[in-house]
């Protein structure tokens, strides 16, 4: 077995030993716990109570990353905030109008939205054209077009990014501006979230967005996860600055 | 029944999800299978983009919006084309319309960053004048100011502090930031595995 793999079972292993444990402690679903402020998941909760205020949906856009690549869990994040918003949102079709940039993000979207109007007990609410397959993940600026274009036909209350996106997240960005709309923007990618920040102030970063589920319902497998993933820094810190030391020592 | 509706989708995503694991590691025949069906998936998936695209622009063409008729009218045009290039009538026609059409408006697209960039800049300064935004605008024209043209004195005094920012302060950085996404994912992939994500719906 290669050194990889290794790592890659015993990492796997420890993240499933990590998060069991910590659900544990947390206990309960309803368990306090303190996570440091993000203000874009702030203004994330105003979102629905907007929506249902002015009678216009929040469009929200999930990026250009199939579930079946390593773009995947950027996604997934996206996928979390579609559900929350769609679950918060008051009666009738005041839901968020999706745009998506791979076709593999359009039954996973409409099923969010469909479960959501279940849940809320009006199922007529869900509409399939509610999500928008604007262009396959091999143009992203075609993709970055369409979601600019469905932005100007203002029908939207404001508009949420979150997923994999580059540098045409400009283009989304600066439709939203133009449409007076205060987004919310966030990305895995590193040239996508320099963008973000030039554009609004709530922006997500990298690893938050990997936190949605954790900010918004407070689950307590959840606020588990946030935790391993603290755990995991500061072993890969303390991993990073043993390895200088023993460098600069000189043993190896 | 609410039992199995509910069970189905985790049984299949967690037993689908560790069997791809476990096959990447002692089985790659069978990661390469089971990624083999999820790109046949995925290609299902675009035809539902496609039809799910042609229904919504349809729609707003018969209520009048003529972006979106030139769009229906160009989707159906090129299956023609394709159609028309299989059956040997015509030759590489999609290709021409792909290399002539979908290319320029793609470069140019990509052309306007630098303009939105701009724009989002001066708007930034406008209207944030926090640490960040004047560190975010020092780097910036820093950076841009050390790749114009400039005498020989002051480049081999100011491009070895260039070099040494970008070789310390941005590169470490960014790897903190790959670091922080690097771990997200595997906490999110291993929630997903084990099945206590569920982005879809159970």
């Amino acid at each position: 077995m290669a050194a990889s793999e290794l790592v890659l079972i015993v990492t796997f292993l420890f993240v499933i030993g990590a998060l069991v444990f910590v659900r544990r402690q947390l206990g309960g679903d309803n368990q306090p716990f303190v996570l440091r402020t993000i203000t874009a998941y702030q203004a994330l909760r105003q979102q629905a109570g907007m929506a249902v205020e002015s009678g216009r949906r929040p469009l929200l856009t999930l990026g250009r990353g199939p579930l079946h690549t390593p773009a995947g869990p950027a996604s997934v994040a996206g996928m979390h905030i579609l559900q929350d918003l769609a679950q918060a949102s008051g009666s009738g079709r005041l839901g968020p109008y999706v745009t998506v940039g791979s076709a593999t993000l359009l039954p996973i979207a409409q099923d969010g939205l469909r479960t959501a109007a279940d849940r809320r007990g009006q199922p007529l609410a869900f509409h399939p054209d509610d999500v928008h397959f604007i262009a396959d993940e091999s143009f992203p600026f075609v993709y970055a077009a369409g979601t600019a274009e469905t932005i100007g036909r203002n029908e939207s209350g404001n508009t949420i990014a979150v997923g994999r996106f580059g540098t045409e997240l400009a283009i989304i960005g600066e439709a939203a501006i133009r449409n007076e709309h205060q987004p919310i923007l966030g990305s895995d990618d590193s040239s996508a979230i320099a963008i973000a920040f030039a554009y609004t102030q709530d922006s997500l970063w990298g690893e938050e967005i990997f936190a949605a589920s954790a900010y918004l319902r407070h689950s307590a497998s959840q606020l588990a996860s946030v935790r391993v993933q603290d755990v995991l820094r500061w072993l890969v810190a303390a991993i990073l600055i043993l390895t200088a030391l023993l460098q600069l020592l000189g043993v190896f | 029944m609410l039992i199995l509706k509910r069970g189905i989708p985790v049984t299949v995503a967690v037993v689908v999800g560790l069997a791809a694991l476990a096959g990447l590691i002692f089985v790659p025949a069978l990661s390469d299978l089971i990624l083999d069906w999820a790109g046949f998936l995925a290609a299902t998936a675009l035809i539902m983009g496609i039809v799910n695209l042609l229904s919504i622009h349809l729609k707003r063409s018969l209520a009048g919006n003529i972006y979106s008729a030139i769009l229906v009218l160009s989707l159906l045009a090129v299956f023609a084309l394709a159609a028309t290039d299989e059956i040997g009538l015509t030759q590489d026609g999609v290709d021409s319309v792909f290399n002539m059409i979908q290319v320029p408006l793609e470069a140019a697209l990509a052309s306007l960053l630098a303009f939105f960039l701009l724009f989002a800049g001066v708007r930034m300064m406008q209207g944030r004048r926090d640490l960040a935004t004047i560190l975010f605008l020092i780097s910036t024209l820093f950076f841009l100011l050390t790749r114009a043209p400039m005498p020989e004195t002051l480049s081999s005094v100011i491009l070895p502090v260039r070099d040494l920012i970008q070789s310390i302060v941005v590169v470490s950085g960014m790897r903190g930031l790959m670091l922080g996404i690097a771990l997200g994912v595997i906490t999110l992939s291993v929630r997903l595995l084990i099945g206590m994500e569920r982005p879809y719906s159970s």
